[in-house]
């Protein structure tokens, strides 16, 4: 880690770490707030995730539930890391840039259905 | 440095008074009516701010008891009644080991006084909130210690009035700009702070450097976490802070116009802020 609490890597990395699902709930504040911004969800919330390394990766990002699809999206929020993306030679990416690259790498994981089977569980 | 400026307005500019009370008031610009710049007074730049919120920043031992123990009850009003914190109470007002003689307070307050908001701030050099009982929340335990980290905590930017036409969004900006602005005057480059987390999101939304220092962990069934602000370039611009720490303004009018409108600063709906640009 670095003196500044964020963990460097290259997104590339990611794709070898396991990533473990600590929990997932829905944020009726947050339902509001999109629904203000006139975003047609049924359900919202947040989701938070790490991965075990030492120190640990850190990782959540807000979902909706599309009211006409019932599909479930990533927010139109930041992904929150304590992570600092970099490029091959090193250099930062920068906040933005690196919550950008994270929701572009969240498409390509289904994590959908541990959010669902979490958020399930929690009705139950 | 807003008493200096106040005075060199009261030697030759209308419409001003007294210079506030040295060390407790700061009235901040958070819904401007008119703003603008007065190119000279006095041979001083001066900028001239409208506002209907003022801001108060202080050490306890600065402020007189009565706000003190005001701004105890209000954080029982949010902290306990509104957000049900399991917090120690002290008759019936919400206090804890780090509120001594030299924590810091900033408060927002209503054109009648009512305090609208509050944050406190203490020097990581000393024990504070997150490296007493959070300290789980920064991977291997150890909380920052270091003169320019300082601690924002107990934040609330929420009006007890429910017939207030205090906007909450600026009432949020102000606190938080006030708050880094503050802890920046006194070295901090950045700060950490224990929040729930749906307060990174807001601080995502407004442009703020923030980044979680940990994983977020249940804390009465809550998530929590601990968050770095960064005070960089990114925050300021957010914050509307310029470099020199001086709020910026939104819009420019003519100061002469300014003047012959300006009402007392002190009295009514309006508070006058004077910041003397150097």
């Amino acid at each position: 880690m670095s003196p500044d609490g964020y963990i460097r890597l290259r997104l590339s990395s990611l794709s070898m770490l396991p990533f473990v699902h600590l929990f997932s709930e829905s944020d009726a504040d947050f339902l509001r707030e999109l629904r203000a911004q006139t975003v047609p969800a049924r359900s919202a919330g947040f989701s938070e995730w790490k991965i075990d390394t030492n120190p640990p990766i850190s990782i959540g990002w807000s979902w909706f539930v599309h009211s006409e699809s019932d599909r479930m999206l990533l927010a139109p929020d930041a992904v929150r890391s304590n992570v600092m993306l970099i490029d091959m030679q090193g250099y930062d990416l920068g906040p933005q840039k690196t919550s950008s690259l994270f929701g572009a790498w969240l498409n390509g994981f289904e994590w959908q259905r541990v959010v669902s089977t979490a958020l399930a569980e929690t009705l139950n | 440095m807003d008493a200096q400026a106040l005075a060199v307005a009261d030697n030759g500019c209308p419409g001003f008074s007294r210079a506030p009370d040295a060390g407790t008031n700061y009235p901040l610009s958070t819904l401007p009516v008119s703003q603008g710049r007065l190119q000279r007074c006095n041979g001083v730049e001066l900028t001239i701010r409208l506002t209907t919120m003022q801001t108060i920043i202080g050490k306890s031992r600065e402020l007189a008891p009565s706000l003190n123990d005001a701004l105890a009850q209000y954080r029982h009003k949010i902290f306990i009644e509104r957000l049900g914190w399991p917090l120690p109470v002290v008759n019936g007002m919400e206090v804890d080991q780090f509120d001594h003689s030299d924590t810091l307070y900033v408060m927002t307050t209503e054109p009648d006084g009512a305090i609208c908001g509050c944050a406190r701030l203490l020097p990581t050099t000393e024990p504070y909130l997150l490296s007493e009982i959070f300290a789980h929340l920064i991977p291997g335990d150890m909380p920052p210690r270091s003169h320019d980290v300082w601690e924002l905590s107990r934040f609330a930017a929420a009006t007890v009035d429910p017939a207030s036409t205090i906007d909450a969004a600026c009432n949020t900006r102000s606190l938080l700009a006030a708050s880094v602005r503050i802890a920046a005057e006194r070295g901090a480059k950045r700060l950490i702070t224990v929040s729930p987390l749906g307060i990174e999101r807001l601080l995502h939304r407004m442009g703020v450097h923030a980044h979680r220092a940990g994983p977020p962990m249940l804390a009465d069934g809550k998530p929590i976490f601990a968050c770095w602000i960064e005070i960089d370039d990114q925050t300021l611009n957010a914050l509307g802070i310029r470099p020199d720490h001086q709020t910026e303004e939104a819009d420019e009018e003519t100061a002469d116009n300014l003047l012959t409108s300006i009402p007392s600063p002190i009295a009514g709906q309006a508070a006058v802020q004077i910041a003397k640009d150097l």
